[in-house]
């Protein structure tokens, strides 16, 4: 704890809002328009009328979405899941995709206050070799699952470009379907990777608050905060088929973060159509037993009610539920609104195989450690169907 | 000499310009629009076009239209 | 009377706005008729179509439209993409304003309009400087398509042209509305008032409408229900009409029994 870390002063940071060297800019208005709106967003001022609107109308505009997110939808929230579930039904029948995410690397070079990885953190770090990916990939492709996600910490120094185009190549083999959830890069790097068999990225946006932002990314490249902000757009030009689209909720004003992520995602879609459009939910969880009522925190209801809420405004959009959640949420999730479910997770790195001696730590502790199989079980108790991938490249 | 106008042959007298021989016809030119050898011409060169034998014109304005 | 009455509420249409969302047409009157029938549907806009000018010294329609309506020709007759071109250049020629309602048909048992030329000829114009307003079967591709190219609007029908059939393609026009950052006028086959005023409570900006007035009993009293019809669609509209869903039973277990 002697160590003075450098950038824990404000002033030692570099400006966030100023593109690195080698940065692509891209010519759009999108990320504006979004912080635009959620700035403007003011949650209270929804009432039980607007709320019952937004429930009435057969598409959910992103005014009745901000209705949705307001607090007082909270009291709907047994109208608002019956209503996802009619949607969810309506776009996926009963149908659940399952995923394992393989964590090839830890290595990070950015100083990210609340995650496991910072570069500042003491952990065991490691990267699997390539034919220690194959080794992984094999096993649990032995599980049945047919779609993989590919994670690295951010670093583009240990965990280049080419490496994860390598760890693409290698996943087409074992998997039908393949999402990376690497650092934010160029379109052209995006596009190499989707020519190496990626089909999908997903980038966290942590918070679209971008002062709150700049407190909790203090160095690195993920510091520069419109670049990520435009991560999603930049992959799409790469030829990217889907994008995913995350706030960490709870790190900052979580009603405003959920409508900035919800609208990111509707302004892409609408810019381009053809993109596939997937959320994660991640939240922080609120300290139990605290004393003290933070209206900001996210209990598993305030959580529900942006699943919904999401699931109401883009009925068509995959919702991953994560493994942060237990399995009791997860089970009823899957129900209501989520359409995507991890099993099988480990989120250290190299522990699907037993004897690896290269392993590193984990980024964050799940609470759903059911394997495949279980998983599997659990959707078809709920008389849903698991589906390990619906499609064949041609 | 002898021209084509709207698909029909039509006599009328050498050197004469495309606005005299649209006035001589009654039109009004505030409310026609005249293609010249498939060419839209604009109004005020109206004046300074002479046609010559053999010359295509059309000459159009609006009726009623709708859906 | 409430704010929302009292608001200012324009339809603008590449950079001129508009208090009427009546978009007449012009075609099957008697000249004579036409004045009126402007006047009592409280149109701003008025389509026309191009022809040779046979014979000069005749009544021409211009001279029976009232002043300061915006003229929107038409390019009917055009069978593709070039011959709409050049029916849109001659029609600015004329000198009537740099509008154009593109249609194209190469059908002419039901006329119905050929999108593939006309994104092509939207294309082509827009880069012109024309303000172009294409006509065209609603298909959310093509919508889309249109709008890259430059369209000012997107004028999808609801039914046949002259069908009076009414809203026939509405689930697809509703999803032009959802989707498209652009005014969606409904044009051809509104053949009631009623069906207009449909058109506006489902978010058309406008509804353009011809034959239904022009075979009705009375001209002058059908461009005047029209008007009304619109504009009661377009308050409706704005004042948060909901459309509703069935209402589903509420379940006997509830899905949110749970959450802790």
């Amino acid at each position: 704890m002697s160590q003075e870390i450098k950038e824990d002063k404000k002033e030692n940071r570099i400006d966030h809002m100023t593109y690195l060297p080698g940065m692509e800019k891209l010519e759009s208005d999108i990320g504006q328009k979004v912080i635009e709106r959620m700035e403007a967003y003011d949650y209270n001022k929804y009432t039980e009328k607007d709320v019952k609107a937004a429930l009435a109308h057969e598409v959910c505009t992103p005014e009745d979405f901000e209705a949705l997110l307001s607090p007082a939808a909270l009291p709907f929230l047994e109208e608002m899941a019956q209503r996802a579930q009619r949607e969810t039904r309506k776009h996926f029948g009963n149908s659940i995709y399952m995923f394992t995410p393989l964590y090839i690397a830890n290595y990070c070079e950015n100083y990210c206050v609340y995650c496991g990885f910072n570069c500042h953190n003491k952990i065991r770090r490691a990267k699997l070799e390539q034919e220690q990916i194959e080794q992984e990939m094999q096993e649990i492709a032995k599980s049945g699952l047919q779609e993989i996600l590919i994670l690295t910490g951010e670093s583009r120094k240990m965990s280049d470009v080419k490496y994860i185009g390598e760890a693409c190549r290698i996943a087409k083999k074992y998997f039908k379907v393949i999402g990376l959830e690497v650092y934010p890069m160029n379109s052209d790097e995006y596009a190499y990777l989707h020519e190496c068999g990626a089909d999908y990225i997903t980038v966290f946006q942590e918070t679209y608050h971008s002062e709150k932002y700049e407190t909790l990314h203090r160095a690195g490249h993920k510091r520069i905060f419109p670049y990520r902000l435009n991560a999603q757009e930049r992959a799409l030009k790469g030829g990217m088929r889907g994008v995913g689209f995350a706030a960490l909720l709870g790190l900052d004003d979580f009603r405003k973060d959920a409508l900035a992520t919800g609208y990111h995602a509707y302004l892409l879609q609408r810019k381009y159509p053809h993109a596939e459009i997937a959320f994660s939910c991640p939240r922080l969880r609120p300290i139990i037993n605290n004393e003290e009522i933070n209206p900001r925190d996210v209990h598993e209801p305030q959580l529900l009610q942006v699943i919904t809420a999401y699931r109401i405004f883009m009925p068509f959009a995959s919702i991953t539920i994560s493994t942060r959640e237990c399995e009791r949420v997860r089970n009823n999730v899957i129900k209501i609104a989520a359409t995507k479910i991890s099993a099988g997770v480990s989120v250290g790195i190299g522990e699907h195989i037993e004897d690896n001696e290269n392993v590193g730590d984990a980024q964050f502790e799940i609470s759903d450690g059911r394997n495949v199989e279980e998983v599997y079980q659990a959707i078809q108790n709920e008389g849903l169907q698991p589906v390990m991938s619906d499609y064949i490249y041609v | 000499m002898e021209i084509m106008v709207n698909g029909e042959k039509v006599s009328c007298q050498e050197g004469i310009s495309v606005e005299e021989f649209v006035v001589q016809r009654g039109h009004d030119i505030r409310q026609i629009a005249v293609e010249w050898n498939e060419k839209i011409i604009s109004k005020e060169s109206y004046r300074n076009t002479v046609l010559k034998e053999g010359d295509v014109v059309e000459i159009v304005t609006f009726m009623g239209g709708g859906c | 009377m409430s704010d929302l009455m009292k608001k200012e509420d324009k339809l603008v249409i590449g950079g001129h706005s508009f208090d009427s969302r009546f978009i007449l047409g012009s075609g099957k009157y008697s000249l004579d008729l036409i004045q009126a029938a402007v006047e009592h549907a409280g149109a701003q806009i008025i389509t026309l179509a191009l022809r040779r000018a046979n014979q000069g010294g005749m009544a021409n329609i211009l001279d029976y439209i009232p002043e300061g309506v915006t003229l929107l020709p038409n390019t009917s007759g055009a069978r593709n993409a070039d011959e709409a071109v050049r029916i849109a250049r001659l029609s600015r020629e004329v000198g009537c304003g740099d509008f154009v309602k593109i249609e194209i048909m190469r059908d002419s048992k039901y006329l119905l309009p050929d999108n593939a030329e006309t994104i092509k000829a939207t294309e082509i114009l827009a880069k012109e400087g024309f303000v172009v307003m294409p006509y065209m079967y609603p298909d959310l591709n093509v919508a889309r398509d249109l709008q890259n190219a430059g369209a000012a609007t997107i004028m999808p029908l609801a039914a046949p042209i002259g069908s009076n059939k009414g809203l026939c393609t509405r689930e697809f026009i509703q999803i032009l509305i959802d989707e498209i950052d652009l005014p969606i006028i409904v044009d051809a086959g509104i053949g009631a008032p009623s069906q207009a005023c449909e058109a506006m409570e489902m978010g058309a900006a406008a509804v353009m409408a011809n034959t239904a007035i022009a075979t009705a009993g009375d001209i002058v009293a059908m461009a005047d229900s029209f008007k009304l019809a619109i504009k009661a669609g377009r308050q409706a509209y704005l004042s948060g009409l909901g459309r509703v869903m069935e209402k589903g039973a509420s379940a006997s277990s509830p899905l949110t029994g749970f959450l802790q």
